[in-house]
């Protein structure tokens, strides 16, 4: 087809040529001719060259580099890039920190909290450790796995936070379309589906701490589809096992957890984009262990003969441990602006961010409080949010402030809902490497508030993928 | 049956079909490969720039705006050596079947071209190298030409009805092309081995083809900002080899080489590095007549 084109055109041309030429002489006629025919010599030599690299294309060689001859003086001479090629990228993420807290309480009362989410530890530690190793396994699928190395009171513990498969656009799916399986962090608000190393604070907003245990990455699958629309929208949902906070227990018989989302975004002008997305997150737990002793799960807990069962909603706030048994669901909302003056992000930007939580639950609290243990049935919603905004002022240093806030289920009898304020700035060095000092001010409840002063570090050696948005 | 089938060909080559047929979506990494497909593709083309002249295209983000575009995108055009690898792949990932690596609508221009300054070894306490040697090739005209030519090639795979049409713009392109360079290394044949100095690598492939030297880099390091030490060292170093000019782009800072300038007296200037970064670069050509002009100028105020 293309070279029967291409035969037309030069015939049309010809024609052209021949048809202007018709009124001239017979001598202008033999020039034009001569012509004719060098420029036909010269365009059908360029034709046969696109032709034969249309056959290279399409028996697949379009992606080997065609290199002019080289002359010797320049480059370096059999230099490839591949040795590696087929080793999966490796990085590593180091996180280390001083932290220091004026109170000797960081329990959120009205709000038991999973292991993840409590207060990090304080003086002198390292947090997580993160390995990461990422390849694509075949022309179809794509394989990454994240550990973190943490120390958990005085043993390091091995956490997998992510080993997923994912499709590639190779496997033929219709564009814009993606499907993820395994354990990963799933699609759900904004904070969530990025490591911790990546975030602009030291610790994860109030919400993200009570809520979702700092990150929901239970074990599940999750299909994702970027609309071929004009601006961008993106749907998607996925279908979990039901173990990791807020869930917990589950026996895998039935799979009755499920997320959805849809989200979109686009530019304001040349210099500032934004997105905004609304989630949902559903599911039942069978124990959902908080405070410090976690892993408690429904059958595991004896009937003691100091129990006793209250009926209503809050006044969670005595206790520091327990679990939960019930339907949980989460709707969460983000939005997210960027705007970079000169449209140099690595200069000036200033970046505002916002999530709002809340869950609906229903069920019964198992709540223990040294041998006292208490049942209380639960049935309403708390909720929870975050802003923040920050601004990089050169290439290197970064401002930026948090407010976060949590309103209990029904009054939880503290007189205060618990709310956070962070300042922090930051030293970017590359982007492989930063400094971070923070300010946080918690209070949780009337009298009692926790001034915390943490510097951290953040570096990774290695691959180091590029950020999401 | 196979006559029948020219026959059809010829017929349907005769009907005005243009209304009819969606065009070619070519999503850009920067202005002057947009610029390209433009001259290659024409109106056949339906052309985005994901970044704009004034951006440094190493830090880009990979906002949710070019995630739509490059989804909807029949090939993807960008300079490649890891130019782009903080952003470009993210979007990749969410795109087509057609434009990932080794298919025909993923085009890299560094694939096509010779690389300079590949460096002997690889560690990141040398700054922002890349592997696969400089990325910045539009600013040599050569290699402008040698994509032309895989672009137009690509074009007529991904749209076979107006193969004839990419043949003929890229004839077109490729005569006026040649023209221009020959103009081009006429007006800057003074230049040859004199010495300029740069911000960052950016110039490399210019300064190759126009025989300029480069007396000194003001990133020690590419990607990371001049120290004032280097910059000291720097001083005596330009000003010995007589150079006419510092330069460089509109989204380099200005500070480390206005210094430079105040220390040395040679000239600082700001030259366009693509399409649209300064007055009167609309198109290749021009971009290249202003660089050669601001460079013959600046040449000219020295002597």
């Amino acid at each position: 087809m293309n070279r029967l084109s291409v035969a037309a055109f030069a015939a049309l041309v010809s024609l052209f040529f021949t048809a202007s030429a018709l009124a001239a002489s017979d001598a202008e006629i033999s020039s034009l001719r001569e012509e004719i025919e060098s420029m036909k010599a010269e365009y059908e030599n360029r034709i046969s060259r696109m032709e034969s690299r249309l056959r290279e294309m399409e028996e697949g060689k379009s992606a080997e580099k065609r290199l002019p001859a080289k002359d010797g003086s320049r480059g370096f001479a059999g230099r490839t890039v591949r040795s590696n090629d087929f080793n999966p990228e490796v990085g590593v993420v180091f996180d280390g920190r001083y932290s220091n807290f004026s109170s000797d309480d960081g329990e959120i009362p009205g709000f038991p909290l999973g292991h993840e989410g409590e207060r990090g530890k304080e003086g002198v530690s390292i947090g997580e450790t993160e390995v990461n190793l990422t390849a694509n396994v075949d022309d179809k699928f794509r394989g990454s796995m994240t550990a973190a190395l943490a120390d958990h009171g005085g043993a390091v513990e091995v956490e997998l936070e992510e080993a997923y498969v994912e499709t590639l656009p190779g496997l033929g799916l219709p564009a814009g379309a993606g499907i993820r399986a395994g354990r990963a962090f799933w699609t759900l608000g904004y904070l969530n589906e990025h490591h911790s190393h990546a975030d602009d604070f030291a610790d994860r907003p109030l919400p993200y701490r009570a809520f979702l245990d700092n990150a929901f990455n239970d074990d599940g699958a999750q299909v994702s589809y970027v609309l071929p629309t004009g601006f961008y929208v993106e749907v998607g949902g996925g279908v979990f096992r039901g173990d990791d906070f807020p869930f917990g227990g589950a026996s895998g018989e039935d799979i009755n957890t499920f997320s959805g989302f849809a989200r979109v975004g686009g530019d304001i002008g040349r210099n500032s984009s934004f997105r905004i997305g609304g989630y949902i997150l559903d599911g039942k737990a069978s124990g959902r262990a908080m405070g410090d002793g976690h892993g408690h799960g429904e059958d595991e807990h004896g009937h003691g003969e100091d129990e006793h069962e209250e009926e209503g909603v809050g006044n969670l706030e005595l206790f520091s441990e327990g679990a939960f048994t019930g339907d949980t669901r989460l709707y969460i909302a983000d939005m997210r602006y960027t705007w970079a003056p000169t449209g140099n992000p690595r200069h000036q930007e200033l970046i505002l961010q916002g999530e709002y939580f809340r869950r609906a639950e229903k069920g019964l609290y198992v709540l223990e409080e040294g041998d006292e243990v208490t049942e209380r049935r639960l049935d309403g919603s708390a909720h929870g949010w975050y802003a923040q905004g920050v601004y990089k002022f050169t290439r290197s240093l970064r401002a930026g402030v948090r407010y976060s806030r949590l309103h209990s289920p029904g009054d939880a009898g503290t007189g205060r809902d618990p709310y956070a304020i962070a300042l922090m700035t930051d030293w970017t060095n590359s982007e492989f490497s930063r400094w971070r000092l923070q300010y946080n001010r918690e209070s949780f409840e009337k009298n009692r508030t926790d001034n915390q002063f943490i510097l951290q570090y953040v570096m990774s050696i290695g691959a180091h993928g590029a950020h999401k948005y | 049956m196979r006559q029948l089938l020219i026959a059809f060909a010829f017929a349907l080559a005769l009907l005005p079909l243009e209304a009819a047929r969606a065009k070619i979506n070519v999503f850009a990494c920067h202005p002057e490969w947009a610029a390209l497909a433009q001259e290659v593709g024409g109106e056949n083309l339906e052309i985005f720039s994901a970044t704009h002249p004034g951006q440094n295209p190493h830090y880009i983000r990979a906002r949710p705006s070019l995630i739509s575009k490059i989804r909807g995108a029949d090939i993807v055009i960008c300079s490649g050596a890891s130019l782009e690898v903080g952003w470009l792949p993210l979007l990749v990932q969410k795109a087509g079947g057609n434009v990932q690596p080794g298919k025909t609508g993923h085009l890299m221009a560094t694939d096509f071209v010779e690389t300079l300054e590949k460096p002997e070894y690889l560690d990141r306490s040398m700054g922002d190298i890349h592997p696969e040697g400089n990325p910045h090739v539009q600013l040599d005209p050569r290699n402008i030409l040698a994509v032309a030519d895989e672009l137009a090639s690509r074009l007529a795979v991904l749209d076979r009805e107006n193969a004839g049409v990419y043949g003929e713009n890229l004839r077109n392109f490729s005569a006026r092309w040649e023209e221009a360079i020959r103009r081009w290394e006429t007006e800057a044949a003074p230049l040859r081995g004199k010495y300029v100095a740069t911000h960052h690598q950016t110039w490399v492939y210019l300064l190759d083809w126009l025989g300029i030297r480069r007396a000194g880099t003001l990133e020690e390091k590419p990607g990371i900002p001049p120290s004032g030490r280097h910059l000291r060292s720097l001083v005596s170093e330009v000003q010995d080899k007589g150079t006419f000019a510092i330069i460089r782009t509109v989204y380099d800072p200005g500070n480390a080489g206005e210094w430079l300038s105040r220390k040395t007296g040679i000239p600082v200037a700001v030259l366009p590095h693509t399409v649209g970064s300064a007055e009167g670069t609309d198109d290749l050509f021009s971009l290249f007549d202003r660089i050669v002009e601001n460079l013959g100028k600046l040449a000219g105020a020295r002597r």
